[in-house]
């Protein structure tokens, strides 16, 4: 299952730092900037299209009240589909198909992943919306539309950043999984080390993971600071606290 | 004008005593409660009052220490709070809070029964007790396999005061109990409270910001300030009639005296009997004391029943005075009626006096001037 | 996520509909693979039913991998739990510490699972790694509900619970911890079902309950084995979704009369 790469290093590294001094051992999978940037990218790609797909979706059934039931089961159930099996049909529909091993297979298995996250919390932050203001700006006038993109988006962004960044973190870990099916990137790393044992090219892989996930989720924070003005998220703040209960499903669902 | 319920009152003793007592709380510039001395009588509701910042809840959480004092003594029943375990000290003492903050995953019994249970007693003592308090708070008794969710927030409040009650502690403290429920709900609440407390005789102490509350609720009154400075300390007819300074007669309010009247009985006024003459007298006397004495009106007493007022001018002379074109007056006041009952009754009667009927029998006459000395007095 | 539950008829119908589903499903199923032998190969490339329904060893093996999922499963749950609570007991009495062990399990969060089951394995047998490194997995989701559940119950029932003299470890188990249960279950549903669809990738280690199959079957080609390990997997969770589900409603009965107010 785990294509292998074989040449037995002459001084093999004592400890997962030293790997990262030898040269001879990351040249085998490849160099380590072009695996980063395959993680990335598909990372980047599958939230980007998640996004697209779960926050128009969240915002339009919570505005409207539809569908809560049977979104909150197919999100929570939506979370045991094993990435491994959508991975490896993608893989093999996208072989017969013709589309090749990447980079769709791989970035819409992700896609599937960071649905969940992201449509609960979008979700579960319009719902609670201030019904206040949303009744305010009914009343000057808004159309429905406007009361969703203007009004409620606006109000669920805090909490929709929290469910962003879960997902992030989430695809990021679970990126490597593709390299299980022959894809590059940094799993790269983790399946060799699989293949030959080398302990301390796994934890060079996870280490090198875990780095681009805390870097991905920090990165979102830090955008979410700028881009959401600070008395919606001191907002956010309050209401959490005043509604502690609330708070802890969202977190539940999240 | 006396107290409303003065002959039921204390036998004098003091049940809590606060002496000298203090609370700042930590990182606070300013005191939450300066030096404060009160004693509370025993059997009687005293009434902590004033506006947000006075520190009334905060006295109050210090008589069970659910806040500890900085500074000075707190006693109940002669015994210092200190000197017991908080835990014991409050399975002693009632405690009422607005939010009621009754358990939603126990049933109204259980709630109730939360506290007996706390100090061991037996299954079949605590069942008795439960349904002898439901009985006495006022709810039915096919409630109590309910949870709180299904009552209503009257229904929630009068198991919250049962379950303050149910082990029987001489004390029971209050922390705005009405003020979560709309004002007929908390009217007829209050009026539930007065009725109960005539059967339990506990010390209570209850903090409110509601003045027309506290009048009519409170044997006394305490009145404190920002920072917990008590103003004045007295029945509410003495705040009313006597406001110490200016901050007790702004917080007091205007209509001191319309408040005032709220809280006399009409039996405590002199007993007057009034423009009345009986069936069996002449239509002359009747003239006589409608001109004299009755502004034109006269009453008519058969049997000591109250038939009805006539006025000088239409009384026939052929006629006894029972068959007289009488006017029966639209209300009839029970002693127990408060003066302000009473001078609605002035106003809206033609005769100008109200008539005092006790279980149908003819009691005397208020009158405006009556009325008026009382306040005075 | 829903705030109001939906009714009884609603839920029983959702109920029968979804066995209904079910039964036609087998139903058609093994009249669909009637008369085919069980070497078949491409008459139906997508799914070969014969091999589900045929093939004479599919339903032990069928059974080994659902027991094995189900200990994948439960056996890190189950420690997760054990673990969030001291952890969250922790945290409940020293404020400070939540922030710090919060930051520890989504750090862990970060761990890619892959390289985790492949670093512990070097130290543990594949099983010991595997449940080691699933149950940290279930740490933040469960250490942040306990609190926050805890964190959730009202202020004035806590209130009245000190003025009526309650110690407060009697606070802790006769009033606390039961408000809490709600949104502690709701914490034990996600973790067991994220660690579901997390089980299958021990099948990199050589086990993976369904995962497995779906290993197998990539491997092989073989596509029904991955379709059948995706669905028995969403299956199992869906399941164990409704179970405690109704677990919750047996624990908390105060919750389901509310609505009829």
């Amino acid at each position: 299952m785990i294509a292998l790469a074989t040449i037995q290093a002459a001084s093999p590294p004592t400890n997962v730092f030293e790997w990262f001094t030898k040269e001879s051992f990351r040249a085998r999978s490849g160099a380590i900037p072009h695996q980063v940037w395959l993680t990335v990218w598909h990372s980047a790609a599958a939230l980007v299209l998640a996004v697209l797909v779960a926050v128009p979706l969240a915002v339009v059934l919570a505005h409207y009240r539809r569908g809560e039931l049977v979104a909150g089961w197919v999100v929570n159930t939506g979370r045991a589909i094993p990435t491994v099996a959508i991975l490896g049909i993608a893989v093999i529909v996208s072989l017969r198909e013709g589309f090749g091993f990447e980079p769709w297979p791989i970035i819409l298995s992700l896609v599937l992943l960071a649905l969940p996250p992201l449509f609960a919390n979008t979700f579960t932050a319009v719902r609670g919306a201030d019904a206040s203001a949303v009744d305010a700006a009914r009343a000057v006038g808004l159309s429905e539309w406007a009361v969703m993109v203007r009004i409620e988006l606006p109000l669920a962004l805090p909490v929709l950043f929290v469910g962003l960044r879960t997902a992030a973190v989430q695809v990021v870990a679970t990126e490597p999984i593709a390299a299980l099916f022959g894809a590059e990137g940094l799993g790269a790393y983790i399946r060799q080390g699989l293949g030959n044992n080398d302990l301390y090219q796994i934890q060079a892989g996870a280490l090198m993971v875990t780095a681009v996930a805390i870097v991905a989720d920090l990165s979102l924070w830090l955008t979410g600071r700028t881009l959401i003005p600070a008395p919606i998220r001191r907002q956010a703040g309050r209401s959490s606290r005043r509604n502690r209960r609330s708070k802890g499903l969202a977190e539940a669902i999240a | 004008m006396g107290q409303q319920r003065d002959e039921q009152s204390s036998d004098g003793a003091v049940a809590i005593q606060l002496r000298a007592v203090t609370k700042t709380f930590p990182g606070a510039s300013t005191a939450a409660v300066s030096p404060l001395d009160l004693d509370v009588p025993r059997g009687e509701i005293v009434v902590l009052i004033g506006p947000s910042g006075c520190g009334k809840t905060t006295t109050l959480r210090m008589i069970n220490r659910l806040i500890e004092p900085t500074g000075g003594t707190i006693t109940v029943e002669g015994v210092d709070v200190r000197q017991q375990s908080p835990t014991e000290l409050r399975r002693g003492i009632g405690y009422v809070i607005q939010q009621i903050g009754l358990f939603p995953h126990r049933t109204i019994a259980q709630n109730i029964a939360t506290v007996p249970k706390l100090l061991g007693w037996d299954k079949a003592k605590v069942s008795a007790r439960v349904d002898e308090l439901v009985d006495l708070v006022g709810l039915d008794r096919d409630m109590l396999g309910r949870y709180p969710g299904e009552l209503s927030g009257g229904q929630q409040q009068r198991v919250g005061v049962g379950r303050a009650l149910a082990a029987d502690p001489p004390v029971l403290l209050m922390d705005e109990p009405f003020g979560a429920v709309d004002p007929i709900v908390r009217g007829r609440l209050q009026g539930e409270l007065l009725a109960l407390q005539q059967r339990v005789r506990k010390t209570i102490v209850l903090v409110t910001h509601d003045i027309d509350e506290a009048i009519r609720v409170g044997d006394r009154v305490a009145l404190l300030n920002v920072g917990g400075v008590l103003e004045q300390f007295g029945p509410p007819d003495a705040l009313l009639a006597r406001p110490a300074n200016a901050f007790v007669e702004q917080f007091l309010g205007s209509e001191r005296s319309l408040k005032r009247l709220a809280l006399s009985q009409v039996r405590s006024l002199p007993h007057e009997r009034g423009p009345v003459v009986d069936a069996s007298a002449t239509v002359d006397e009747a003239r006589k004391v409608a001109d004299e004495v009755g502004g034109g009106w006269v009453g008519v007493v058969d049997a000591e029943r109250f038939l009805g007022w006539v006025h000088g001018e239409r009384l026939e002379d052929s006629r006894p005075l029972a068959d007289q074109l009488l006017e029966t007056p639209a209300v009839q006041l029970a002693p127990d009626a408060t003066l302000r009952e009473a001078l609605e009754a002035i106003l809206t009667s033609r005769s100008a006096v109200a008539v005092i009927a006790d279980e149908g029998r003819f009691g005397g006459v208020v009158s405006l001037e009556q009325i008026r000395r009382g306040l005075i007095a | 996520m829903s705030e109001q539950s939906p009714s009884r008829a609603t839920r029983w119908a959702a109920c029968g509909a979804g066995v209904l589903a079910v039964v036609i499903f087998v139903i058609w199923a093994r009249q669909a693979v009637r008369g085919l032998s069980p070497d078949t190969a491409a008459t139906n490339p997508i799914i070969r039913w014969e091999w589900v329904f045929k093939r004479s060893s599919t339903p032990h093996e069928l059974r080994d991998l659902t027991i094995e999922h189900l200990k994948l499963t439960a056996l890190p749950v189950a420690a997760g739990l054990v673990l969030s609570s001291a952890l969250a007991a922790i945290a409940l009495r020293f404020r400070w510490t939540f922030a710090p062990l919060t930051a520890v399990a989504g750090f862990l969060y970060t761990v890619p699972s892959l390289a985790l089951f492949a670093v512990l394995t070097v130290y543990l047998s594949p099983f010991q790694a595997a449940v080691v490194a699933l149950t940290s997995y279930t740490l933040l989701i469960l250490v942040r509900n306990i609190v926050a559940g805890i964190d959730g119950v009202p202020e004035s029932v806590l209130s009245a619970a000190d003025g009526m003299g309650m110690s407060r470890q009697r606070r802790l188990v006769t009033v606390e911890l039961p408000l809490a249960l709600p949104v502690v279950m709701a914490g034990i549903r996600v973790a067991t079902v994220t660690t579901i669809g997390l089980v299958a990738i021990t099948g990199a280690i050589q086990l993976g309950g369904f995962g497995f199959l779906i290993f197998d079957g990539y491997n092989t080609q073989f596509f029904t084995k991955i379709a059948v390990g995706a669905i028995l997997s969403v299956l199992l969770a869906v399941a164990l979704d409704l179970l405690i589900r109704s677990v919750e409603r047996v624990l908390t009965p105060w919750a389901r009369r509310r609505v009829a107010r």
